[in-house]
């Protein structure tokens, strides 16, 4: 027996009045009150469009005064997500805010400061940042056990509504270039390309005089359609039985096309993995091109064929395919033939893998397809170790953990693989730390309580167990080693001994103040950047730790990030610091015009990049080899210094004293 | 008409509901709300009200609200009561207003003065150790004509001065007194249990007689409650109504509001005194009786302070005489259940039910750690619900009561 909708708008407009009246000092009662009531209109089609054609009134009340929401400017659409899925009142607001946006760009609000097509611009890139919400319909029973039904209902009815009134059409080109920055970045969980991919063939329409709109069709074949025999005979069984009639010509080139098609763009279709398993029955020979790979690749597969073979019929299926690029990437990067990590695996292939971990498994499963623990676990390992720099922390805090399955994928893939079978098998890792034992089973607090399972198979394998382990560690170095930075000595216990001894940060905990920057600069210059160090690249990569701000460049937080190389980016020849970053989902904005890119300025796939100097500028402490700095670092030009003082300063520096 | 209000501590509801009326008022509170009072243009006083002596008086705090003009003082909290009595008994010229003060501020000599006036009250003592609380129960046993191996009576320990039920120890055995009191529980008042459904009353004040007269019903103290109270207590209307003037006339209160609580039994025949309290109730009860009757109840709780207003002049504040509402107004306060929690979750259910109005839960700021409970002192919002049926009123107050909203 619920509530008419008269009668709701009642409440509200009884809400908004008393809003309206309150005196300054109990408007913020007022306000969650009236929010609440709103809250209940969110939930029904009927009631979300009276809240849109309402919203001048609530909008000119003063609903987002003293809010975060107050300044259209400052809003971040790559925001909107997380706010939607954080429950009420904030979730409440987000949606009276998209209400309130829409109102503004199609003039039934005017902002001093914000035009209708600022709105409009806002409101596109938040259906591409949105993007998953925004078309999802929340049946996948994974959305009800993480969220409340109500709260899914408020989303599914906004979008509804935004749907009805935006020109879809229009946030083509913001998808393309979402699409293809996360086809250059190479991410190891590809769950929100592929969804996007499948939204713009089911629901938008494309135009095939469009550029654009072609580059969108080249994706969306490569992933459902890749080649004219997959279009003719799109079902699985069918294409299968086409593959039967083709000639032994026909067949290779069947599979060059498709083995290039996923070495261009990272993705695996469902006629790949049929093609895939009907080759290595029928004509093993062609298996190499349906990997598409190269001569490397090549040797690594003829040498290790049999084992090769049991792995893909043993653990690839449909609802893990994607690790076939992920196999062709460890074929490529020789891993098998390294002794200790060919050992290694060959014990991975037979564990029985815990039963909490294969619940966590399990849970992780987005696709719409059934998987085996196993199944998960080796196909997630071959994507991991076939795409070092593809490792994300998604919605956790967990950025040192997922630095450090990056780090260990691509430096010491045998001790990656080893720490997963301890953890798939038993739940526990264990660690040194100076002398003691730690192991994450004893531990009873990590720094995160619960986990976003949006991730990899390794990651939910591993990452619950490491944070602890690294939380533990952390608390021990801040007893132990009071007043210095715990970092120093818990990096190289939790990555590896080969982090170099010297470490600098800017921060004086006895002061709370930034100290010696100067220097700190310096010897940055002086240790990585071959202009100044002597020439040298960087052996190791480099854990580092910085600030993270918004794009008005206020400091946001700290993070932890790797450094993998400074070099001289192609065609501008102009220096740039290439770094590994566990949250990044494609271009950041850091503010003061510092813009992290992943692609076109030569980064490799899973890098980002920045000019050194504005890099340096978002730095706080790195490790650094102390033997052999001598006085390089007194040659670095001042006004290079200088000029990352000021960035500094600006910035982060705001919140802190300087001496 | 009073030439200006003291409030005597620092409501927000208080001063926004003064504000609206445009009546001439002040706020004394501690200096610490001085900066919020300034940006918000509410005309205060700060003073240190929890500091006596010849440095902070009543006597001058009287000299510094005189470019004011204050007349009539208004006590919003339990501590602010003597300082209310005492300003007051300077602007009536009458010593006897601050002694009444301190009959609400001592609860044994309420009891006392509850007793010789002929008001139903339990056994009660003054105590200052654990012994002395043994022998009033051995007392009370034996006045129960209490046979070996039957249950001890029941009766209640707390300390003479606090709000709520700050320190109040329920003891029904023996053990009990060693278990539950401890030294920093003396010296207090112990009284025999009082039987009987519990509620609360509003009593207006004016002249000596009640004006106006809410009852409040409990669905368990100090989480949830609703007004007009259901037909079982309006009911005793009349009964109550005479013990509340009874009390009144006993207390010798002239002008203000009182807020005693009462058990009454099933029959309707017999109601126990339980104590009295003349400052704002907890629980929002002025905000639900205020909405309950359509009127301003934090208005009129300050304007029955006002010993020149006449009757005309004060009907304006009240809800009409005889006026009885159909619909009920009540709320939870919801607080979150020890242990940890990060984030707020309102229940589908909650959601559908008509009877819901609005809430007013604060989001935690980030995982945070709750201790049980002390005294009733912040919760982190209301749930406000509204409708006809008494019973679902209960019903849904006692369901809420229970429903984690912060997990």
């Amino acid at each position: 027996m619920t509530l008419t909708l008269d009668q709701l708008e009642d409440r509200l407009t009884h809400s908004l009045k008393a809003f309206q009246d309150a005196p300054s000092f109990s408007k913020d009662d007022k306000r969650n009150r009236l929010i609440s009531q709103a809250d209940l209109l969110c939930r029904n089609e009927n009631g979300v469009e009276l809240l849109y054609h309402r919203m001048p009134e609530l909008d000119a009340a003063g609903l987002f005064a003293g809010t975060v929401w107050e300044d259209p400017n400052q809003l971040v659409a790559g925001l909107v997500k997380g706010t939607l899925l954080a429950g009420p009142p904030t979730s409440t607001v987000e949606v009276l805010n998209e209400l309130r946006i829409l109102n503004i760009s199609e003039g039934r609000i005017q902002h001093p400061a914000f035009s209708p097509e600022q709105a409009e611009k806002f409101l596109h890139q938040m259906m591409v940042t949105t993007f998953e919400l925004a078309f999802e319909d929340f049946s996948h029973p994974g959305w009800s056990k993480r969220y409340a039904a109500g709260e899914l209902k408020k989303i599914e009815m906004l979008f509804s509504l935004i749907k009805k009134r935006l020109d879809i059409g229009n946030i083509k080109p913001a998808l393309l270039e979402e699409i293809e920055v996360i086809v250059a970045h190479r991410p190891v969980v590809v769950t929100r390309i592929k969804r996007i991919l499948r939204v713009i063939d089911e629901e938008l329409e494309l135009d095939l005089s469009e550029e654009k709109d072609r580059k969108l069709q080249y994706y969306i074949r490569t992933l459902f359609r890749p080649s004219e025999l997959a279009r003719k005979y799109e079902a699985h069984l069918q294409y299968e039985v086409a593959l039967e009639q083709l000639s032994a010509e026909a067949l290779k080139e069947e599979c060059l096309e498709l083995g290039q098609s996923m070495f261009d763009t990272g993705l695996v279709s469902d006629h790949q993995l049929v093609l895939l398993h009907y080759v290595l029955k029928r004509n093993p020979a062609l298996v190499p091109e349906v990997l598409a790979l190269n001569a490397h690749g090549l040797a690594d597969y003829e040498r290790h064929e049999n084992f090769v073979t049991q792995v893909i019929q043993d653990f690839i299926v449909p609802g893990n395919k994607q690790a076939i690029y992920g196999l062709a990437r460890v074929l490529q990067r020789n891993i098998l033939s390294r002794k200790t990590a060919w050992h290694a695996i060959n014990r991975f292939v037979k564990i029985d893998v815990d039963p909490e971990v294969a619940k966590r498994l399990l849970q992780g499963n987005l696709s719409d397809h059934n998987l085996t623990a196993m199944q998960s676990l080796i196909g997630g390992t071959l994507c991991v170790l076939g795409l070092p720099l593809g490792v994300r922390q998604g919605n956790n805090p967990t950025c040192q953990s997922a630095r450090g399955i990056s780090m260990w994928s691509r430096h010491a893939p045998a001790k990656l693989i080893n720490m997963l079978i301890d953890a798939a098998t038993s739940n526990n890792v264990v660690f040194r730390y100076e002398g003691d034992q730690i192991e994450s089973a004893d531990v009873i607090q990590g720094l995160t309580q619960q986990f976003d399972l949006q991730l990899d198979p390794v990651s939910i394998t591993l990452v619950p167990l490491l944070d602890k382990v690294y939380n533990e560690m952390m608390k021990r170095a801040g007893l132990k080693h009071f007043g210095k930075d715990p970092h120093a000595s818990v990096n190289p216990a939790f990555y590896g001994h080969w982090i170099q001894t010297g470490f600098r940060s800017v921060y004086n905990p006895t002061f709370h103040a930034i100290e010696k920057y100067d220097e700190f600069v310096r010897i940055f210059y002086a240790s990585f950047h071959p202009d100044y160090n002597g020439g040298h690249h960087l052996i190791y990569p480099v854990p580092t730790g910085i600030f993270i701000t918004n794009a008005s460049a206020q400091m946001l937080g700290y993070h932890a990030i790797s450094l993998l190389r400074i070099e001289e980016a192609p065609e501008t020849n102009e220096w740039r610091a290439y770094f590994f970053n566990p949250n990044s989902q494609g271009k950041q904005d850091w503010g003061q015009d510092i813009q992290p890119t992943v692609w076109g300025n030569g980064e490799r796939h899973g890098e980002s990049s920045l000019p050194v100097n504005q890099f340096v500028s978002r730095v706080y402490a790195y490790h650094f080899n102390e033997l052999r700095l001598e006085d390089k670092h007194l040659k670095v030009p001042a006004d290079t210094v200088t000029g990352i003082t000021k960035l500094s300063k600006e910035s982060w520096g705001l919140k802190y004293r300087w001496i | 008409m009073a030439n200006c209000f003291a409030l005597m501590g620092w409501s927000l509801p208080v001063i926004e509901s003064v504000q609206k009326s445009g009546l001439p008022y002040v706020v004394v509170s501690f200096p610490e709300f001085g900066p919020y009072a300034k940006e918000h243009n509410i005309p205060f006083v700060g003073y240190k009200l929890d500091e006596f002596g010849s440095h902070s008086n009543s006597l001058e705090l009287v000299e510094m609200l005189k470019p004011f003009n204050a007349d009539v003082a208004v006590p919003l909290y339990e501590e602010t009561v003597e300082w209310s009595g005492a300003l007051n008994s300077i602007y009536r010229d009458d010593p006897r207003v601050l002694n009444r003060a301190f009959l609400f501020r001592n609860k044994a000599m309420m009891k006392r003065k509850a007793l010789l006036g002929g008001l139903k009250v339990g056994l009660f003592e003054e105590v200052h150790s654990k012994e002395q609380v043994h022998k009033f129960l051995d007392r009370l046993n034996e006045a129960e004509l209490q046979l070996s191996g039957e249950d001890d009576a029941w009766f209640h320990a707390k300390p003479f001065a606090a709000a709520g039920t700050i320190g109040h120890h329920f003891i029904r055995s023996r053990d009990d007194i060693d278990r539950k009191m401890s030294v920093k529980d003396f010296p207090c008042l112990v009284e025999s249990h009082l039987s009987g459904k519990e509620f609360s009353c509003e009593a207006f004040i004016q002249k000596g007689k009640v004006r106006f007269l809410n009852i409040t019903e409990y669905v368990k103290l100090g989480y949830s409650n609703f007004i007009p109270a259901g037909p079982e207590l309006e009911g005793k209307r009349e009964l109550i109504l005479s013990e509340v003037q009874k009390m009144v006339d006993i207390f010798g209160i002239e002008f203000g509001m009182v807020h005693p609580e009462w058990f009454v039994s099933d029959d309707g025949k017999t109601i126990n005194f339980g104590e009295v309290a003349c400052r704002i109730p907890g629980g929002h009860i002025l905000e639900l009786c205020g909405q309950a009757y359509d009127f301003d109840a934090l208005l009129a709780f300050v304007v029955s302070h006002d010993p020149n207003m006449t009757e005309e002049e004060l009907d304006k504040y009240f809800p009409p005489k005889g006026y009885m509402p159909e619909k009920k107004f009540g709320n939870v306060m919801v607080f979150p259940k020890p242990g940890q929690i990060s984030r707020l979750e309102i229940p589908e259910e909650l959601l559908e039910e008509p009877y819901y109005m609005d809430n007013n839960l604060v989001e935690p700021l980030g995982p945070q750690k709750i201790t049980a409970r002390s005294g009733f002192g912040n919760h982190f919002g209301t749930v406000n619900f509204a409708g006809e049926d008494p019973q679902r009123m209960r019903e849904l107050l006692k369901h809420y009561e229970d429903v984690p909203f912060y997990v």
